[in-house]
């Protein structure tokens, strides 16, 4: 099978090529940013030139859906998989995802149902995964151990500068304003229901959005506000204040290591040390934490992030927030500690620092559930087995 | 064994005075009116007077904690058992909780859990009960089957009444962030059965800040919980409003639906209000004709069953409630009565109960075998002597 795989520097991508090329399936790239997701005529002719060139391509791949190449492979007949690792992703409400040639798989199972109304039979639910060989490569030196080892370590946004809520709030009326603070106070308490698009109307988005102001999405996209508001605002905005809530918690208490590119300086008691390059620092801060966290963005409603694949087939042992599909494919307590409060985390965090052999266990387990069930291999055999080409 | 049972004429009083002497007890009533409820005066003199005139007493009892008893009984060294059946109850905060001599019962575990620390080792969690055994069949005639049959029926405030709902009186000296931070938060709470996170999404400051617009004055021997009283008292009873007319407009909006209540139903335009609904007389009544027994909780009692359970429930009435935690260490969901989780689901829950009678009269039947096995006032009664250690633990029913 031959595969012609777009890629724009996402990181999923490096892990993907490694798995198909291990698969043994013929693989095509084209490498090439795209100057507009939906109208860069150019992307689309390069595309185009490549099917023609290669007429015994089974499919075109890319990572998150790209309504350019849902454009090109309908025009072709060409099955177009796309395999969504962003949540929100604001190409879904392009009216593109509704052609026949699309095979669109999501990582969240709450994204799924919200849109596979608009093309029931193409849009499949798909987790994330890990790319288990190229982790297990990665071999620690002392220096790595003087450089990472830790009680607790976090490498993430605080998202303070991908909250465009921040850019708005001051301009937004009190009430507004109060009604934000109340909806993301009530949802920092409970973990596994993302309520805030069922708490606000579609007038209060609407209004919302006369001082939110973002740019129209393309002529063929479905705006949905309250979507658009609940996610991009209030969602964002929640993760903020639950990162940094959490962080201060655990930060008082603990010892605690802080990767990240934004501001900490409301968080004076973590050890920041700023940015952490995914490839090369990420699998070192993993393998020489012994506790690693997850606070899974709240935009994604109910999926495992892919911070949880990464941490786990490091061979990393995961305290996460509780997510409702964690227990679908880990067991709680035997691969991977779940918490559904902060008292809760602090708790499992003190817990966990004092039982080495039981973190170790946990974390033995959780790498060879990824091992078996978990890897790219497996994902692209089953995405592949889904539309029907193997 | 002999208990001076309190009274104030609280609904319970009957039902419990029925089960205490079925029990073999000798109940002597004090029925007093007090004006204040921890310090009047009076009362403590007379409720004094009457114990030494009945030197025999072995324990005082009333339906919520009283602290006027409390601080009489805790002179006497006598030992004193209240059982809230209300949520919130304000009393609870008053110091007088901490004495010795009290054993307080509280029907809602959060609540229980809440107070305990107070005075540990004499709160206990108690879930309220019925008064079956005693009751001779409620009687119904033709005429009154012909006014109560229904297929669905709610008795209840609305909770709009500013008596209640200390909220509607503030409202308008609000500041629009504070009303926003409410709605938000009262919203946001409707979506979610079984936990009441209200209390839990303010801060101190948060309600420092609300306490400026209201003009609430707590007891000197109070304990101010201001984040407490916020979260009941203004938030928890708005939101109880909100959602029960949420609720009952979209099942109004479906079904044909009776409202007893004495609260104002100009916004349930679908609804039969039929008026106020006397507890002791009609009530029953109108519970065994209703083919559906609606229960919506107050949003202040955080985990456990109010009243209206028990009461639909020991009248063989079929109950579709809200999801509280502590029903299903009671009741078996499906089997003994119905449990909702949201308004959809609700929805069709009484669509599908509507028109499957059989299961209908199956499900309420087994409520009422399984109140009567487990949940009666006389084993409450027993249960809360044996935990004050005036009855051998192991004694039998």
């Amino acid at each position: 099978m031959k595969i012609i795989f777009c890629r724009w520097k996402s990181i999923c991508e490096s892990g993907i090529t490694n798995a198909i090329k291990r698969l043994g399936y013929e693989l095509i790239t084209m490498d090439r940013p795209f100057s507009s997701v939906d109208y860069d005529k150019d992307y689309l002719m390069a595309l185009a030139e490549l099917i023609k060139a290669n007429p015994d391509a089974s499919c075109v791949l890319t990572v998150n859906f790209q309504p350019i190449a849902a454009r090109t492979c309908k025009a072709f007949k060409l099955p177009y998989i796309s395999w969504t690792v962003d949540c929100p992703s604001f190409q879904l409400y392009s009216d593109t995802v509704a052609y026949e040639t699309n095979r669109i798989f999501l990582l969240d199972r709450m994204q799924v149902e919200k849109f596979s109304p608009i093309n029931p039979e193409n849009i499949f639910h798909m987790p994330l995964g890990c790319d288990l060989e190229s982790w297990d490569s990665v071999k620690l030196t002392e220096g790595d151990h003087k450089d990472y080892d830790c009680d607790i370590s976090f490498v993430g946004s605080l998202y303070s500068e991908k909250c465009r809520y921040n850019d708005i709030e001051k301009s937004l009326p009190d009430h507004m304003r109060g009604y934000v603070d109340g909806l993301i106070n009530a949802q920092l308490n409970v973990f596994g229901y993302n309520f805030l698009e069922d708490a606000i109307s579609d007038e209060w988005a609407l209004e919302f959005k006369k001082y939110a102001d973002w740019i129209p999405l393309a002529e063929d996209y479905t705006e949905d506000a309250r979507g658009i508001v609940a996610d991009t605002y209030l969602g964002y905005k929640c993760t903020e204040q639950e990162r940094i809530r959490t962080l201060q918690a655990i930060s008082d208490k603990f010892d605690m290591d802080l990767y990240t590119l934004s501001d900490a300086s409301m968080i004076p008691k973590i050890h920041n040390h700023g940015g952490a390059d995914s490839i090369t620092m990420m699998p070192k801060i993993i393998k020489c934490s012994k506790i690693n966290l997850s606070m899974t963005n709240r935009p994604i409603k109910t999926g495992l992030p892919l911070r949880v694949f990464d941490i786990m087939g490091a061979g990393g042992f995961l305290i996460s927030n509780y997510q409702a599909e964690i227990p679908e494919h880990f067991i709680p307590g035997e691969d991977i500690v779940l918490y559904d409060s902060i008292p809760d985390l602090l708790n499992k965090i003190d817990y966990y620092l004092s039982h080495d052999e039981e973190r170790t266990l946990i974390a033995q387990n959780g790498y060879n559930k990824i091992k078996e069930y978990h890897t790219y291999d497996i994902r692209i055999q089953q995405i592949m087995d889904i539309c029907g080409l193997i | 064994m002999k208990i001076l049972f309190c009274t104030w004429d609280n609904i319970c009083e009957s039902g419990i005075t029925n089960a205490m002497r079925r029990l073999g007890y000798d109940v002597v009533s004090f029925s007093y009116k007090y004006e204040n409820i921890d310090y009047d005066t009076d009362y403590i003199k007379e409720l004094a007077k009457f114990i030494q005139n009945n030197k025999d007493i072995d324990c005082a009892f009333s339906i919520n904690f009283i602290p006027i008893v409390s601080r009489t009984c805790k002179v006497f060294n006598m030992p004193y058992l209240s059982w809230t059946v209300d949520s919130p109850c304000l009393s609870l905060y008053s110091k007088t909780l901490a004495y010795p001599t009290n054993y307080i019962f509280i029907f809602d575990r959060i609540q229980t859990e809440k107070f305990s620390s107070m005075n540990p080792g004499h709160v206990f969690h108690m879930p309220l009960g019925c008064d079956i055994g005693s009751s001779v069949q409620t009687a119904i005639t033709d005429h009154e089957r012909n006014s109560y049959s229904c297929d669905v029926s709610f008795i209840g405030s609305l909770y709009s009444d500013m008596s209640i709902n200390k909220y509607n009186i503030v409202y308008n000296k609000l500041p629009d962030y504070i009303k926003g931070y409410v709605e938000g938060l009262i919203n946001a709470q409707q979506l979610i059965y079984g936990y009441n996170f209200i209390e839990d999404s303010i801060s101190d400051e948060w309600a420092l800040e609300f306490r400026k617009y209201t003009d609430w004055d707590f007891a000197e021997d109070y304990n101010h919980d201001l984040k407490g009283i916020v979260a009941d008292y203004y938030i928890g009873y708005k939101c109880t409003e909100q959602e029960r007319i949420n609720t009952l407009k979209r099942v109004s909006e479906n079904f044909s639906t009776d409202l007893y209540t004495l609260s104002d139903t100009t916004v349930l335009p679908n609804i039969h209000n039929r008026g106020v609904a006397d507890s002791g007389t009609m009530m029953p009544k109108i519970f065994k004709c209703s083919k559906i027994n609606l229960n919506i909780t107050s949003r202040t009692i955080k985990s456990g069953l109010p009243l209206r359970i028990f009461d639909i429930i020991r009248e063989g009435g079929f109950v579709i409630s809200n999801y509280q935690s502590e029903i299903p260490e009671y009741f078996t969901p499906d089997e003994d009565l119905i449990l909702y989780d949201s308004i959809p689901d609700l929805l069709n829950k009484i669509d599908y109960y509507l028109s499957h009678d059989e299961e209908r009269t199956q499900i309420a039947k087994n409520g009422y075998n399984k109140a009567k096995e487990f949940h009666t006032y006389d084993i409450r009664i027993q249960e809360m002597l044996s935990i004050t250690g005036l009855l051998p633990a192991s004694s039998p029913l």
